[in-house]
């Protein structure tokens, strides 16, 4: 499969994965914001400050808001141009890969994708955002999940199909781990309710607690199951398998070696949470295990592009490639994160 | 539905005009009593729904008014144009006759141009033309095909002749709209469609693919070809992806394709694959910034060395496009009978060629009368419309053809047939051209039918998408 091509199809796929699990995060904090008394209808209201520190936006956030003063932080994180990981960009950058590769998409992937970047384009997207907010996040949340069972049953499970769930699974190990550290942000004090709850409800993960945990939601029982669960499929561990299974598909290695950086990482991260992660957040703390991991995956990121997209070199001899090629495509990786 | 109609003295696909009464010319006969029946509102009802379909399928070109480039779909009207059998019959031998005389005109020139020593066509016209490549003279291509797809513009007179108005050998789009129109009529109007006896359109994909495989560098039996596009903020991009996809290849950007040793490679997630055809929809000056233009970002460097090595064939070839010089055009008829020993079936537009001292006094002293045309722009840039000049404009062209004489030709202005259309659920006569598409592979095949452009605008003759120019489906029958 062409480079370009693979990596269109990853970041598509990231960006949806992006947009749904800012909806998650904006519907259930907003539940919460109420549960604690700060209701939602005031846009600047200072209990949104954490959630722009958990995605790092915050410093953007301030940088716009001086321009625009009237600029909320449930606004700029839903349907701000001016914010590239806002919902509403986030679908549109994910529409803007899928064009580049038309072809190796089906038409019905394509459509829903367009649909809901034409309806996000609309008038009627933000007067519904107005009207409820509950419904814009729900229709994003369900427009994911439909996108998510059409790659599944519209496309060939062949190497396209791997780089689009490659991107679903990293970007999603990436946020469920910000969702996480949500918590560590409010200061505990001013936490008259247990954030809990919401967080686990954030990634679909309440009713599995509940089931097999028990009916007390803790702190611990909770970072338990949405880090180091094997089964539930937006934990950490879980998604990080995949991540690693996914890309010993595509380069056709054994599981347990390593053909690339990609891979050597994924698995020295797999096994430290498979043997160490409980005793590594009670060495660190909650945050910085949580940072150390993000770092972990960012560079995952770095190696599959350097990899896959920047320099194919398996069968031929490394070229020198010209400059500006790099650049330009180095460039173009910028953009996309 | 056609009881205001008028045809207002033009020639008109429709209907003859005898004394006031319109006759319907058969092969619209059945058209007719379908569309009698639908009233302008069912007709305003199911544009809109077709409108639709095309936005959500993402059926648009690129402008750019703004720099974020909006997208917007071709209008699209649903009447259909028809043509009868014999009368395509024609236009197709034309258009054979046409290219296959083009193509030996342009091996001719880049070998020993006997056509310029036998004084057919002076030297210095083929010389002068942009997009002559003297660096190309002595290279042979594969099967000695240059131009693997023509999409040359036809119109009719007020005769109902066809007759050409330019041949265009670089990178012709509009082929997706032909494909993706006929989807649309087929869906809006079956019963019509299935009683009309249509030829169809949708095995124009494999036509192009086989022609590209046909001309391979080295016989192998399944050679990789691609589609190189200059990128998603193309105007055609949509076109681009659709017929890659069709075809089942690759649509590459310049930075997808490297050139090792001049042998072009594609860059893939396993490794380099070596390319054999490019079908570029790039121009010359864009294609290798070492070459042509140095700040190309769109091209390949080193393409052109793969390409003179004979190691990647590019379609079409590099330097076709000094055969749509529109002051080499007006020889094409010359170039019929000299190569082919024939009498040109398709006629052109008397055209004035500007550098000749005689016939340039006669366009400057006739110039409200005249079309005046640059000879290397194309997509209505760079023209003068005499009669709805003003003095002013008038005066500015008199200056640059008189400063470059041998860049301009004139026309006189010729009244392009009408089409009923509905325009706001109105049905009235607006001006249409056509572009058929011409495959150049193991044999020359022309595309039944075409891109029917139209002028949406009341009285406008200008068809270009960026001027108010809209489409309609182009049905040839397959019996009179």
């Amino acid at each position: 499969m062409l480079s370009r091509s693979a990596d269109n199809l990853y970041w598509m796929s990231r960006y949806i994965e992006r947009a749904e699990n800012i909806a998650r995060i904006l519907e259930t904090s907003s539940q919460f914001l109420l549960d604690l008394g700060q209701g939602s209808r005031q846009m600047d209201n200072s209990g949104w400050r954490p959630i722009l520190e958990v995605l790092c936006v915050d410093e953007d956030f301030d940088r716009i808001k001086k321009q625009d003063p009237e600029l909320g932080i449930l606004q700029f994180l839903s349907i701000s141009k001016f914010n590239s990981d806002s919902i509403i960009q986030c679908i549109a950058l994910a529409r803007e890969n899928a064009r580049m590769v038309r072809d190796k998409i089906s038409e019905e992937m394509w459509r829903e994708l367009n649909r809901i970047h034409l309806f996000l384009k609309s008038e009627s997207a933000k007067t519904e955002w107005e009207f409820s907010q509950h419904e814009f996040f729900n229709r994003i949340i369900r427009f994911s999940l439909l996108f998510q069972g059409l790659v599944q049953s519209t496309i060939a499970h062949n190497e396209g199909y791997l780089f689009i769930q490659l991107g679903k699974y990293l970007e999603r190990a990436d946020k469920t781990t910000r969702i996480v550290d949500i918590p560590s942000l409010y200061e505990k004090k001013s936490l008259s309710v247990s954030p809990w709850p919401t967080v686990l409800k954030s990634c679909s993960a309440r009713a599995t607690y509940l089931t097999s945990i028990g009916t007390t939601i803790t702190e611990k029982e909770s970072i338990s199951l949405l880090l180091f669960d094997g089964n539930f499929p937006r934990s950490l561990r879980f998604c990080l398998n995949e991540v690693d299974s996914i890309m010993h598909k595509i380069s056709q290695t054994p599981r347990g070696n390593f053909s690339n950086e990609a891979e050597r990482i994924t698995g020295a991260v797999l096994a430290s949470i498979d043997f160490n992660g409980k005793t590594d957040i009670e060495l660190l703390g909650l945050h910085d295990y949580l940072d150390h991991i993000q770092d972990k995956i960012n560079s995952i990121g770095e190696q599959i592009f350097d990899h896959y997209i920047l320099l194919p070199t398996s069968t031929i001899e490394a070229p020198e490639l010209p400059n500006p090629v790099i650049q330009d495509y180095q460039q173009q990786q910028q953009q996309q994160q | 539905m056609f009881d205001k109609y008028h045809t207002d003295n033009f020639f008109d696909e429709m209907f003859i005009n005898n004394e006031e009464n319109l006759r319907t010319r058969n092969h619209y006969g059945l058209v007719q009593d379908i569309f009698s029946s639908f009233s302008g509102k069912d007709f305003k009802a199911k544009q809109h729904s077709i409108n639709r379909a095309f936005v959500e399928h993402g059926v648009t070109f690129t402008v750019y008014s703004d720099h974020q480039g909006t997208e917007k779909i071709f209008p699209f009207d649903p009447f259909p144009r028809v043509v009868p059998f014999n009368e395509w019959e024609k236009v197709e031998h034309g258009l054979i006759q046409r290219v296959t005389a083009l193509n030996l005109f342009l091996h001719d020139i880049y070998h020993d141009a006997q056509i310029v020593s036998d004084g057919v066509i002076p030297e210095h016209v083929v010389k002068s033309a942009e997009h002559y490549r003297p660096a190309l003279k002595g290279l042979d291509v594969p099967e000695n095909i240059y131009i693997h797809i023509c999409g040359s513009d036809l119109i009719r007179d007020h005769n109902g002749d066809y007759i050409v108005l330019e041949d265009n050998l670089r990178c012709p789009s509009g082929v997706s709209y032909v494909l993706e129109n006929r989807e649309v009529m087929k869906r809006s109007f079956p019963n019509l469609y299935r009683d009309m006896n249509v030829r169809p359109v949708n095995h124009y994909p494999q036509m192009l693919h086989d022609a590209l495989k046909f001309v391979a560098p080295v016989r192998k039996s399944d050679p990789i070809c691609v589609l190189l596009s200059p990128g998603v903020y193309n105007s055609a991009y949509f076109e681009h992806t659709f017929l890659a996809q069709e075809m089942g290849i690759e649509i590459v950007e310049g930075r997808d394709l490297i050139v090792i040793d001049n042998i072009v490679y594609l860059r893939t997630t396993t490794g380099l694959v070596q390319v054999d055809v490019i079908y570029r929809r790039i121009d010359d000056d864009f294609i290798d910034p070492t070459v042509f233009k140095e700040d190309s970002m769109l091209g390949v460097p080193g393409l052109v060395g793969a390409c003179e090595r004979g190691n990647v064939t590019l379609a079409n070839a590099l330097g076709a496009g000094v055969a749509d010089d529109k002051v080499v055009y007006a020889f094409v008829p010359k170039m019929i009978e000299y190569y082919l020993s024939q009498k040109p079936i398709l006629k052109n537009v008397p055209t004035f060629l500007t550098y000749d001292d005689d016939e340039r006094n006669h366009v400057l002293n006739n110039l409200e009368s005249l079309v005046v045309k640059a000879a290397n722009e194309s997509g209505g840039y760079g023209m003068l419309m005499g009669p709805t000049s003003t003095k002013k404009e008038r005066e500015n062209f008199s200056k640059k053809i008189n400063e470059n004489p041998r860049n301009y030709v004139a026309q006189p202005v010729i009244s392009l047939s009408r089409h009923p259309t509905i325009c706001d659920g109105i049905c009235e006569g607006r001006h249409i051209d056509l572009r058929p598409f011409v495959i150049y592979g193991e044999t020359v095949e022309v595309l039944p039918g075409g891109l029917t452009r139209v002028a949406l605008n009341k009285g406008s003759l200008v068809v270009n998408s960026s001027q108010g120019g809209g489409s309609k489906d182009t049905w040839v029958l397959r019996s009179n």
